[in-house]
């Protein structure tokens, strides 16, 4: 086991809090070693993944020399330690709560040294921590010393008060949630572990004795204990030396930690792979002011068939479906597929997208509403009453059928699919967003001849939203009536039309919501917004800042839905901006005639 | 202090930034350069890769928060851990960017603002103080890059990788 050093420092630049906090976001498993002032050795901390392996000081471990180290001045070496950990190793805890009892520590030295007027040795940078004197700090430690303990009452506290816990926690699955408390109380008590405890390996995190105490042997180097719970281990593989030893008692690695020789030899760091990976496709470059003008984005990579532009017999099939359930996707005429989109959060998009959909429906129109946005924001401005964890993005993935998370409603001709997704690891997740070919192909499933899929975009014009809008027919732009939002909506018609001519969408119109009439900004905005998209593309009914969307997504209601309070004005003006999207739509509302009940 | 609630917090909010990130990479230098025009001239003319790059590296920061607790004694490799990818990046940034330690103040600020911008409602108090805290930290780490005891033979091919 090699260790490599990799950092080295004073103690009073950053003190123990801060090296512990930093150490969090190493994976690798890493020590830090502290040295006095004089280069005696203090002690050494071990780490991996966020997780405090051991803390080591002499002949104390653990919260012992947690106490003992912290105010200690004197410098510091963080090591990279090659080499991996017993699989049956338990953490100490994590080293979140290790900090906790640190700054707890800090805090308590700090008052008792006030309280007792013990001479001030130094500060550290941090005001709200002082050094004690190693006089006052040797006998907050000393363990064996009643008295000393009573020093220390947080911890102490802490430990008795955790007493009762340790005992109900020996029921509880060994889960590394166990508060630090109950952790820690074994390892602040330290009395002799009965034996059998070692017969108990469910409750290694929990138990009291589970944990055995270090071999209290101040004068004599402790043989190595059997690895209590590495029976396979032969031998316990010693530690790398913590710097030379000049210290009395021979550090000594707490029993059961026993570390397994070092794999082949990892190799040397190499440049973050992050910055090496390799680069996306190339954007253009950008003219103009480097930050005003957005490159086209790159069309998506291979497409099975354009998408026709208008309701009508679409290009031939694609190759190749991605699964048999959107097979029939590209055969036949299809329906109209209309992004709700913008390039920013919060202006209003799903709002819209919901209260458009319910207006269209109103009018006799079967209307498919695709919530594209991962925060799932349909389902929960509807308070949808059905699982909503599953939906289209596991249908990109492959693992759920179509027809399983297309949720109807309440509203015949009106189902929902959920932007779901949310038990998706990451990567899944990352990779299924960028597969637009998928994207382009479930939307035309989902667009039967006489249904509107409405797709309610994530904020921004690329990655999904620049799928869902190459994917569609029509899209209809939301700007929120506010000056800041209107300057970067100059960026849209930039984007649409770097859409190549057969994925680009006809743009069916530009909604200004949250409008004030009252408010001068909101009416430049008006007019910035008809400079930008050319006045016959913005809707001349701008949607109110209203309190009823505000009571209407509380409620998990459409507005039209809501009666007083507004909700009927608000309906009116989805049914009127419904009206303009049908014609831009090519669609004729239906005639009066067809909507008789009888 | 970052809690792992806060951790969790970031990983999620990071997938709404995904979607936008090449526009939140437009937006966070506009922002930076707005807040310190004199920043620009630590930047080449032009800017793609630099986007590019910044974005991957935050998508790697993020990937690095993100595993289960369980994960723990996984065997990681040393370029694919955090702390080292992050040391051996601050130190690029003071040694061959001449980066000063103060810049990454307005930086953090131009980042949390863009943050707000491209994640509009949900980017609230909580976790604007989830991000504030991961950037205060990986900041804190990239600062002490000087500090670090690499190899100094490796120092040339790892500022290969910028370009
Ligand atoms: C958390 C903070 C930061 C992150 C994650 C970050 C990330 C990156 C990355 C990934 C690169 C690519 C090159 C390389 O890997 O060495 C880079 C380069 C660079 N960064 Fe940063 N950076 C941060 C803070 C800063 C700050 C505070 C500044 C100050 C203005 C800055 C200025 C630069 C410059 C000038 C370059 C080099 C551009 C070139 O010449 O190619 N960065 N940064
Ligand atoms: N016209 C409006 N008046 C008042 N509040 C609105 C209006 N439109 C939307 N909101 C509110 O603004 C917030 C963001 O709207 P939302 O539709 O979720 O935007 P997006 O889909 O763009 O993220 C929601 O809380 C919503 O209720
Ligand atoms: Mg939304």
């Amino acid at each position: 086991m090699d260790r490599v050093p990799v950092l080295a420092g004073t103690l009073d630049e950053t003190d123990l809090e801060g090296l512990v906090e930093m150490m969090t976001l190493f994976r690798q498993l890493s020590t830090v070693e502290l040295e006095s002032p004089a280069g005696a050795p203090e002690g050494t901390l071990w780490m991996k993944s966020g997780q405090v392996i051991d803390v080591i000081a002499g002949d104390l471990t653990g919260l012992d020399a947690v106490r003992y180290l912290v105010g200690r001045p004197g410098s510091y070496t963080v090591y990279r330690i090659e080499g991996v950990i017993d699989p049956t190793t338990q953490p100490l805890m994590r080293g979140t709560e290790l900090l906790q009892v640190i700054s707890e520590l800090k805090t308590d030295s700090a008052r008792l040294q006030h309280s007792t007027g013990l001479q001030r040795r130094g500060a550290l940078p941090d005001e709200s921590a002082t050094v004690v004197s190693a006089a006052a700090t040797a006998a907050l430690v000393e363990p064996a010393d009643a008295s000393a303990r009573q020093a220390a009452p947080s911890v102490d506290a802490s430990a008795a008060t955790s007493q009762p816990q340790s005992g109900d926690a020996a029921e509880q699955p060994p889960e590394h949630t166990t508060p630090l408390d109950t952790v820690s109380a074994p390892r602040l008590r330290d009395g002799s572990p009965p034996d059998s405890a070692e017969t108990e390996p469910a409750s290694l995190t929990a138990l009291p004795a589970a944990v055995p105490p270090p071999p209290r042997a101040p004068s004599t180097p402790a043989p190595a204990p059997p690895a209590a719970r590495a029976p396979s281990t032969p031998a316990p593989a010693p530690l790398p030396a913590p710097a030379p030893m000049r210290m009395p008692p021979p550090l000594t690695p707490a029993p059961g930690r026993a570390f397994a020789p070092s794999p082949p030899a990892a190799p040397p760091p190499a440049a973050p792979r992050a910055a090496a990976a390799p680069a996306p496709p190339p954007v253009p470059a950008a003219a103009g002011p480097r930050w005003a003008t957005p490159a086209a984005p790159p069309p998506p990579a291979a497409r099975p068939a354009p998408v026709a532009l208008r309701a009508g017999p679409p290009a031939p099939g694609p190759a190749r479906a991605p699964s048999a359930e959107l097979e029939h996707s590209a055969s036949g005429p299809h329906g109209p597929i209309l992004a709700v989109f913008a390039n920013k959060g919060g202006v209003g998009k799903t709002t819209i997208a919901v209260n458009l959909s319910v207006a269209l429906v109103r009018r006799g129109l079967e209307v498919v509403l695709v919530d594209a946005d991962p925060r799932n924001d349909v389902g929960n401005a509807l308070a949808a009453r059905k699982d909503t964890s599953r939906g289209l993005y596991d249908v990109l993935d492959g693992t759920v059928a179509l027809a399983d998370v297309l949720l109807p409603t309440a509203l015949p001709g009106f189902a929902i699919l959920p932007a779901g997704g949310l038990n998706l690891p990451e990567d899944v997740f990352a990779r299924v967003s960028a597969q637009p070919e998928r994207i382009a192909a479930l939307l035309l499933a989902l667009a039967r001849p006489n249904t509107i899929v409405v797709v309610d975009s994530p904020a921004g014009l690329r990655g999904v939203s620049y799928s869902v809008l190459s994917a569609s027919t029509h899209a209809l732009a939301v700007v929120q009536a506010e000056p800041l939002a209107v300057r970067s909506a100059a960026l849209v018609p930039r984007v649409l039309d770097g859409i190549p001519a057969n994925h680009r969408p006809a743009l069916a119109g530009v909604v200004l919501n949250m409008f004030d009439r009252r408010v001068a900004a909101s009416l430049a905005v008006l007019d910035g917004a008809c400079e930008i998209f050319g006045a016959e593309a913005v809707y001349d009914i701008p949607i109110p800042r209203a309190g009823v969307f505000i009571e209407a997504s509380a409620n998990g209601a459409p507005v039209a839905l809501m009666d007083g309070s507004g909700g009927t004005t608000a309906g009116f003006i989805f049914e009127s901006l419904a009206s303009h999207v049908l014609a831009r739509l090519g669609l004729s509302t239906p005639k009066l005639s067809d909507l008789r009940l009888l | 202090m970052l809690s792992q609630a806060e951790r969790e917090m970031v990983v999620r909010s990071w997938r709404l930034v995904v979607p936008i990130a090449d526009t939140a990479a437009d937006l966070f230098y506009r922002r930076l350069f707005e807040l310190r025009p004199d920043y620009r001239a630590y930047f080449p003319e032009d800017m793609t890769g630099q986007k590019k790059k910044l974005v991957h590296m935050l998508a790697f920061i993020v990937r690095s928060m993100d595993w289960p607790d369980s994960a723990w004694n996984d065997d990681v490799s040393p370029d694919e851990d955090l702390f080292l990818v992050v040391l051996a990046l601050g130190r690029r940034h003071t040694e061959i960017y001449g980066i000063p330690d103060e810049a990454y103040a307005p930086v953090g600020e131009a980042l949390l603002w863009t943050l707000d911008y491209g994640i509009g409602k949900d980017f609230d108090a909580q976790l604007r103080s989830a991000w504030a805290r991961l950037y205060g930290l990986v900041a804190r780490v990239m600062k002490m890059g000087v500090r670090s005891i690499a190899d100094r033979s490796k120092a040339g091919a790892q500022a290969g990788g910028r370009s």
